[in-house]
């Protein structure tokens, strides 16, 4: 192996301009009697043990410069780079930057961070990577920078709560974001006055500046895939230490239904998936209400056959439709919530009796229709269907306005709340960017599209 | 405190529900209405009740026919409010039934209820019971599992696709009876016992009675005359073998030619491919003899078609609209409808049929 000469244009000095405002920049002096050296690494994807035990043990205990330079050079997974791109790649890749002797060589002390990471939980796809964000931020930036393998990813970092002093990173990428969202994020976050933060949609609550939020403004992820995917559109992450979740923002409406296997799949396929969704949550949100409306107030608009099918099935119903509705939906909450807290063993067997005995016993008691079993269940099972737990939440109590709405007026009291709630949701800003911009076509929808997701 | 009574009110508030509010179970639907006249007063409205039934999967139709007499419908369907236990609800009545005896007379009172009443749909079929409205209401075929379900599904089409059976909206009849240059139709549901009904003639009316009723072969051939693609069959006679053929596709279409000189002629192009369907002495079917039979099949078709215009003309009614054909062709506005009035008793017709049996069907 000839011996490694510095290139003219890779010094130290150099990639750490590029490196600028990396918090987890690591930059140490090694001195010894016989002479100096200069460490740089990225801490959040380098292995401390490697840095530790082959880099600086080795040079101390060698205490010769130049045969350290030498050992460097000759050891395998070193490199000398050509230019600064390259330097930059290595460094990226969880490279170590040795300056010794006036030579640059770069070591590899890559930290894969394999254990510990977990399977996704909340956000599953079928096809794709399943490694989920965990409690460690330091375990997070290394499944993030994996994946985001650009000078152009900053992070800076700082404290939150006066009490828990929890970790926050705030990732963008230099060349994407939209400054004005970031200097309006930082603002917020620096006039923070809390003590306990521990959760990212804790932390949502806190920067947003609206008194009611229906919708969610920002979102809540498990998945690195996503928060690099939303990265590269130009939007930021705030990872947290101790909560496996985090947060991106701006984000517009529509985001919420992009699930991460939409890419994966035929063009086609991903926008049926999409409209599936959108079904889904129309479904979800009105059906309910509909179902009161139709029953009591307008059942003109369905067919005789369903008007008689539905007036059999309420025969031997004591109360008025929305009673049971409500009563019906609020069963079905019980059991949404009650498996999720059960132990996963009981779990089956909860829904089994939830589901299925005491639907089939409430029908054949007659109290409840028969209709409403097949409604509700339906809205079970859609309301699921939205990739996002935070909006699915917010879907899941909005109907009950609907509901309500359904309950006082009919048919014409659902037209309003609709066209009342899609007037809020052009109203509502996210970070200053529009939240409702679903079927603009401007440069994000563009780049949306572009990727095959489904805009 | 004063927060929780307000919060307490609140969720009162959500419980109570808005004053049009009435639930499905305590409606009962009027499927069919009937009106004829009354031995006393001048009107006996029946209406027929569907029933809802609990269990899905029993077949067992259960309807209910409450009959009123009145001078005025309105007042009857009052009177009819108190014969049943729930709130009488019209918005699901796909037909109304006038017996025959009242469509004679004048049926212009009924359709202006009919039309006026805002809780009955624009949708609904208009037709004439014989022997009278109310017999028709009280056919229950065995087939059917919602109550009138058969009358809906036969009168409106999305059930059989009966050559014989028109089907009319009373937003047509409306408009057919106050259009000038155009006369409205009704289709004559006959009641068979009790379990049976038939449709297939047509009562051609003038501005508000029964003029003319068609038999089932005129009123196949008129509704092969208005309507496309009728599914139905024509016979030819070739030499000694009588042929029947279906009708895969029909067209039929009108010109109105008013020469300076001479008679008005209205001519009528109808096109039809066809398929045979029936041949009475089993011969084999060539490629010629196809040609025979679209031939004969054709000139059958034509002396039919020009013997109803001309009985239709005989009566000087206009179910076709051709006067309206003729004023919207003209520019004249002020004087087109009188021009038409003496246009009409030299009327001519002139009809091409053009038959086209392509297939012997599936035996060679």
């Amino acid at each position: 192996m000839p011996a490694q000469q510095k290139p003219d244009e890779v010094t130290v000095q150099g990639i750490k301009e590029k490196l600028d405002n990396f918090a987890d920049l690591e930059n140490r002096e090694l001195t010894a009697a016989s002479g100096t050296g200069r460490l740089l690494f990225i801490k959040s994807i380098t292995d401390p043990q490697i840095i530790n035990r082959s880099i600086i043990a080795v040079f101390y205990e060698m205490n010769d410069p130049a045969a350290f330079a030498e050992y460097l050079a000759h050891y395998p997974g070193s490199k000398a780079v050509e230019d600064g791109k390259q330097a930059m790649d290595l460094m990226l890749g969880g490279y170590a930057c040795v300056e010794v002797e006036g030579r640059l060589i770069f070591f590899d002390a890559l930290k894969a961070e394999t254990s510990g990471v977990s399977e996704t939980v909340t956000e599953s796809i079928t096809q794709g990577p399943s490694d989920a964000l965990t409690e460690n931020l330091a375990v997070n930036l290394n499944l993030i920078r994996r994946r985001y393998q650009s000078a152009e990813l900053k992070m800076e970092s700082m404290l939150l709560g006066n009490i828990s002093r929890t970790k926050a990173a705030i990732l963008y990428d230099d060349s994407r974001v939209n400054h004005q969202v970031l200097e309006e994020l930082r603002q917020r976050l620096q006039t923070l006055r809390i003590d306990m933060l521990q959760a990212s949609g804790e932390l949502e609550k806190y920067i947003s500046s609206d008194k009611i939020r229906i919708f969610p403004k920002t979102i809540v992820t498990e998945r690195p895939d996503r928060v690099v995917f939303n990265l590269a559109e130009g939007k930021i992450a705030i990872l947290l230490d101790t909560t496996g979740f985090a947060m991106i923002l701006p984000v517009i409406f529509n985001d919420f239904f992009v699930a991460m296997d939409d890419k994966i799949q035929l063009p086609f396929v991903g926008r049926f998936l999409k409209l599936l969704r959108i079904m889904g949550v129309a479904m979800t949100l009105w059906l309910p209400a509909l179902y009161v409306a139709f029953t009591s107030y307008n059942p003109e608009i369905i067919r005789v056959q369903i008007a008689l099918l539905i007036a059999g099935s309420r025969a031997t119903v004591p109360y008025p439709s929305f009673v049971e509705v409500l009563l019906m939906l609020i069963m079905m909450e019980f059991l949404t919530e009650a498996s999720l807290r059960l132990p996963r063993a009981i779990g089956p067997t909860a829904t089994t009796v939830g589901g299925l005995i005491l639907g089939q016993a409430a029908t054949a008691a007659g109290l409840v229709g028969n209709i409403m079993i097949i409604l509700v269940s339906v809205v079970a099972i859609s309301n699921f269907m939205i990739p996002l737990n935070m909006m699915s939440f917010s879907i899941r109590v909005l109907k009950y306005l609907f509901v309500m709405a359904a309950a006082a007026v009919g048919l014409v009291g659902v037209v309003v709340c609709l066209v009342g709630f899609t007037m809020y949701l052009c109203s509502q800003r996210s970070f200053g960017q529009p939240y409702f911009k679903m079927f603009v076509l401007d440069s994000l929808g563009a780049s949306d599209s572009k990727k095959g997701g489904g805009s | 405190m004063r927060k929780l009574l307000l919060y307490a009110g609140i969720v009162l508030l959500c419980l109570t529900t808005g004053c049009e509010y009435k639930d499905i179970d305590r409606r009962i639907f009027v499927v069919a209405i009937g009106i004829d006249p009354g031995e006393e007063k001048a009107f006996k409205v029946s209406l027929k009740l569907a029933v809802p039934q609990g269990e899905v999967t029993k077949i067992d139709e259960k309807m209910l026919i409450v009959t009123e007499e009145s001078d005025s419908i309105s007042e009857a369907l009052r009177l009819m409010k108190s014969k049943v236990e729930k709130e009488l609800d019209y918005v699901h009545c796909k037909s109304i039934v006038i017996g025959e005896e009242l469509a004679v007379g004048d049926i212009r009172h009924i359709l202006d209820w009919a039309v006026r009443r805002r809780d009955i749909q624009l949708i609904l079929n208009f037709a004439i019971g014989r022997p009278a409205g109310l017999d028709v209401l009280k056919v229950k075929p065995p087939s059917e599992r919602i109550p009138s379900n058969s009358l809906i599904m036969a009168m409106s089409g999305e059930g059989t696709e009966s050559p014989f059976i028109a089907s009319v909206y009373s937003y047509k009849l409306m408009r057919d009876m106050y259009e000038q240059g155009k006369d409205p139709i009704l289709p004559i549901i006959e009641a068979e016992g009790e379990t049976r009904f038939q449709i297939d003639k047509i009562a051609l009316l003038d501005e508000h009675k029964i003029q003319l009723v068609l038999n089932p072969e005129e009123t196949r051939l008129f509704n092969l005359l208005t309507r496309p693609n009728l599914k139905t069959n024509f016979p030819a006679k070739v030499d000694e073998s009588e042929f029947q053929y279906y009708t895969e596709s029909s067209t039929s279409n009108y010109k109105i030619t008013t020469a300076s000189t001479g008679a008005p002629v209205i001519r009528y192009k109808i096109k039809i491919k066809g398929i045979v369907e029936e041949n009475s002495t089993q011969e084999l079917i060539t490629h010629p003899l196809l040609e025979k039979i679209s031939e004969a099949g054709g000139e059958e078709l034509k002396q039919s078609v020009e013997a109803l215009l001309e009985k239709i003309k005989d009566k000087r009614l206009d179910p076709f609209g051709w006067g309206l054909r003729y004023g919207t062709r003209h520019w004249n506005n002020e004087t087109e409808a009188r021009d038409w009035e003496a246009l009409y008793p030299d009327l001519k017709f002139e009809v091409t049929a053009a038959v086209r049996v392509k297939y012997s069907g599936l035996i060679k």
